[in-house]
């Protein structure tokens, strides 16, 4: 039945969608000059704060005051308006896959969470990662390939073969023990961590040799000779995790929006190829440098295997911001009015106490559980019978998401879903919350009996879950449905409430 | 000259509707204020007066929520379940309507009951799966078992098995309150020597770990395979048979036995559609301090999207389910409806037979057919065992065929 989760986020088109390194305006400068010269903007903002004070005296806050109300509704309209970039709005987009992080509330109130796209198994993954590791061993060990500032100083990272006990080559990997299974993993972990290095300043960017690591190695995830048991392609979700021509037309308007993270010209999968010469500007980045290829998957170190990250919206962000401008107001008035009648110490104290009670009462006021926050809502409803008991998602289960998909223009650009509009949930891991390497066939050796999982899941599976899932939640469901004696005793006489939806 | 237009805007324009609105806000927020914080007060002085503690107690914090029941879907696989049906006081019968045979080498011919299977033979087994709730069930697990006809033998059996030895499950998908076929082999066993016919239950397990009632995702399905005996019966002929039944429980049990000719009868229902509007708790110093207005960006009847003065930075959210009802009169009705055995007909059976804990064993039955039974007459009998608390623990559904 059709129900459209409350959401708070916009996506927008190509050309309107922007990182805040893209500000204009007042807010393009300050921006500009925090991320690029954050030493002179200090100083300036110094220099302007104190002569402002010299020449306005009382008044001196009032210009900054009225510039930061310039400023944070762009900041809120940003935010949540001109951040996300549509992908396909219009169309369903459902993907089937495994969740592999326990979901987690982030600061601005979202429900986050990955899922490792069907039909790939996290013990493909690994075997392809440690394929792709092999076919690039001296690509990885050549120094030149490092001479990135800030990630590495010329010095390509010591590989894992260099690891004392590692196997050479990795062929054994999932013939071994189960200590030096771990063994391995736990190097390849490591490995990845120092190949990604870090940004200080930026967690979000990770190193180029990485990315074109990455790049070469979703290749062979999606290459078309990798067949399922059934002899059928697995890349059938290539456009989640890579631009994909056959879905964005070359050439257009969004094509261009996206940054480029492929190079046709480039044999991937062959030894030492994981590399690319090709440098294209990121719109996203604020300024015309040309940059190398740029993943649209993200990468889960921990797991090592590629993810889809998703999204439940939540809105701290606007509660802050409007709370922030009422602060500001309140801190502004009574600095400048204290400021005239006792002077500017007595004015600052003031301001700092008043502005601290405002808070406090903020907090009493306005701080319940789960205010801003996408999660469980405390719910009365006019019928309490039949419903079901919470639920919580767990790490392993397989799951369709259905929702908006979207490029965050934030985060070095991924694919997303956001918001999630519906979550089915498949399967749950039979392992509990390890995420063990089980195929179709270990689980049915493990555990005696299968269960539902990525490894199942093909194109023509794909389409008719997805098929049904939109159908599910867009397609309005009639009052009156003629059923037999038959049918009803074939449900137990008996309902139960379905999964909710909002007015 | 673009960033320097952007800038006049921000400062002239921007700027000055945003401390205009944050003075109608502080304005608000102290107009509110007081009502705001008795309101608390009073929720204070309440949640005090439960608990009789000034701190909350210590909670570890939950690291992974629930999840938001708005967006979370909750499928209802079901098939004619006996043992439900049962438990709310409805005749049952093992002639499941969602269970039928085909022989694998004609599949287009639906065999007409499945008590006339022969030994040794491949079958298709169909099993339908229902979905009682207005959201679809995605990857229902179905397991087709079966095992010696008893009230409730444990030798359950996979009816298909793979080149390994492995049970072949099927995964299906099925629409809200829609319905899918599913199908398994089904190699027939052969008869010992001596046996005219055996009699076997076959049983349909679903699973789904959403499933919104999993009391109706167990159905069985009498079947009886066949040599190559006759299987009339003549007018005033008595029927021997025996049945096994097996006390599941840790202690002794007595058991009893009845007999009825309840079969399904195919009536139309309409079922309606019932929503059930569940609205967000808010306490109320938070409604009170939601007054407070604020500028939200909605999109206009043409599309647009325009900023618009809204009292109220939340709304108070309402979440919709729904299912469907309607079977309610007939339930009631099929409640207080008997079938008992026609005139003449005879069902005899140990009154009050105690098993001690885990046993099994052969019970013996005789049912005596009417003198008087017209020849072409056909009859359904269900035997059921139920304890003595009226807990249904099995049954066994018999065709009687006769010919004088």
């Amino acid at each position: 039945m059709p129900r459209d989760i409350q959401s708070y986020t916009e996506c927008t088109v190509p050309g309107s969608a922007k990182s805040h390194k893209n500000f204009d305006g007042l807010m393009g400068i300050i921006v500009s000059s925090v991320l690029h010269n954050k030493g002179n903007f200090i100083t300036a903002f110094v220099l302007l704060l104190t002569t402002s004070f010299i020449f306005l005296g009382c008044y001196g806050f009032l210009p900054f005051y009225v510039t930061l109300m310039a400023l944070l509704p762009g900041v809120k309209d940003w935010y949540f308006y001109t951040r996300l970039l549509c992908v396909n709005e219009k169309l369903d987009n459902c993907v089937i896959g495994m969740i592999t992080h326990e979901p987690t509330v982030s600061f601005d109130g979202d429900r986050k969470m990955n899922i490792l796209p069907a039909p790939f198994s996290r013990k493909e993954c690994v075997e392809k990662l440690a394929a792709h590791l092999e076919a690039n061993k001296e690509l990885l060990a050549d120094n030149s390939n490092f001479s990135q500032p800030i990630f590495f100083n010329g010095s390509a990272p010591a590989t894992p073969f260099s690891v004392s006990g590692f196997p050479n080559p990795l062929d054994e990997f999932f013939l071994d023990t189960a200590d030096n299974k771990q063994f391995i993993l736990d190097e390849l972990v490591a490995y990845m961590r120092r190949l990604r290095s870090e940004d200080p300043e930026d967690e979000d960017v990770s190193s180029e040799m990485y990315n074109q690591f990455l790049i070469g190695y979703m290749d062979r995830l999606l290459s078309a000779d990798n067949l399922d048991a059934g002899g059928q392609p697995k890349n059938f979700y290539e456009k989640y995790l890579r631009k994909d021509a056959s879905v964005i037309p070359v050439g257009s308007a969004l094509w261009n929006a996206i940054p480029d993270d492929f190079d046709p010209a480039v044999n991937w999968k062959a030894t030492n190829g994981s590399i690319s010469p090709l440098k294209t500007t990121n719109l996203y980045e604020g300024d015309s440098t040309p940059r190398n290829l740029n993943t649209m998957f993200r990468f889960e170190n921990s797991m090592l295997t590629p993810y889809m990250h998703c999204e439940i919206d939540g809105d701290v962000v606007a509660d802050l911001v409007d709370f922030a401008m009422i602060a500001l107001t309140v801190f502004a008035a009574t600095v400048t009015l204290l400021c005239i009648f006792l002077g500017p110490l007595a004015a600052l104290l003031g301001a700092l106490g008043l502005a601290l009670l405002f808070w406090l009462l903020y907090k009493i006021l306005f701080e319940e559980v789960g205010v801003g926050q996408a999660g469980e809502q405390d719910v009365d409803y006019e019928d309490d019978t039949n419903l079901p008991p919470n639920i919580s998602q767990q790490k392993g289960d397989t799951v369709v998401i259905y929702g908006r998909w979207i490029m965050d223009t934030e985060h070095n650009q991924y694919f997303e879903i956001h918001p999630v509009k519906a979550y089915y949930v498949v399967a749950t891991n039979p392992n509990t919350s390890a995420i063990e390497f089980l195929d179709t066939h270990d689980q049915v050796d493990n555990n005696g009996l299968q269960v539902m999982n990525n490894t199942l899941v093909n194109k023509s599976l794909a389409d008719e879950i997805c098929k049904m899932v939109s159908s599910g939640e867009k397609d309005p469901i009639p009052e009156v449905i003629p059923r037999t004696t038959t049918q009803v005793l074939s449900y137990g006489l008996n309902t139960f409430y379905g999964g909710g939806g909002i007015v | 000259m673009n960033n320097f237009l952007a800038s006049l805007r921000a400062l002239f324009i921007s700027a000055p509707l945003a401390i205009l609105m944050s003075i109608l806000r502080l304005i608000f927020f102290l107009l509110l204020l007081i009502p705001g914080l008795l309101a608390k007060l009073v929720e204070w002085l309440k949640w005090f007066l439960k608990t009789k503690n000034l701190k909350e107690d210590e909670k570890e914090k939950e690291c992974n929520p629930p999840f938001p029941e708005d967006v979370m879907r909750r499928p209802d696989p079901s098939i004619y379940s006996q043992h439900y049906l049962a438990s709310q006081g409805i005749a049952v019968t093992w002639n499941n309507p969602d269970i039928w045979f085909a022989k694998a080498n004609t599949p287009h011919i639906i065999e007409n009951d499945s008590h006339h299977l022969q030994e040794n033979t491949d079958y298709i087994v169909f099993v339908q799966v229902h979905n009682a709730s207005t959201d679809a069930a995605i990857g229902v697990r179905v397991r087709l078992l079966y095992r010696p006809w008893s009230f409730n033998s444990p030798d359950l059996l996979p009816v298909d098995v793979d080149t390994n030895g492995n049970e072949v499950v099927k995964f299906v998908n099925v629409t809200p309150m829609g319905a899918i076929i599913t199908k398994f082999n089904w190699r027939t066993p052969n008869l010992v020597s001596g046996e005219d016919s055996k009699h076997l239950c076959l049983q349909v397990h679903l699973s789904h770990p959403m499933d919104i009632n999993t009391a109706n995702n167990v159905g069985q399905e009498n079947t009886r395979v066949y040599n190559s005996a006759s299987n009339f019966v003549h007018a005033g002929e008595l029927l021997n048979f025996t049945i096994l039944i097996n006390n599941i429980y840790n202690q002794p049990m007595h058991f009893r036995f009845g007999a009825d000719t309840y079969s399904i009868k195919e009536e139309k229902i309409e079922l309606k559609l019932k929503r059930n509007v569940g609205t967000e708790r808010w306490s109320p110093s938070r409604k009170i301090m939601n007054a407070i207005p604020t500028i939200q960006r909605v999109r206009s009847k043409g599309g647009d999207m325009e900023n618009r003065l809204v009292f109220g930075q939340s709304k108070q959210r309402q979440v919709i389910r729904a299912r469907y009802i309607g079977y309610e009169d007939y339930k009631d009705k099929l409640k207080k409806e008997r079938f008992p055995l026609p005139e003449g007909y005879v069902f005899t059976a140990p009154v009050n037979l105690e098993l001690n804990k885990k046993e099994m064993r052969d019970v013996p039955f005789t049912l005596q057919v009417s003198p008087d039974a017209l020849d072409g007459q056909e009859l359904t009998v269900n035997i059921q065992a139920t304890t003595m608390s009226g807990y249904l623990m099995g049954g066994v559904t018999i065709f009687l065929k006769i010919k004088n």
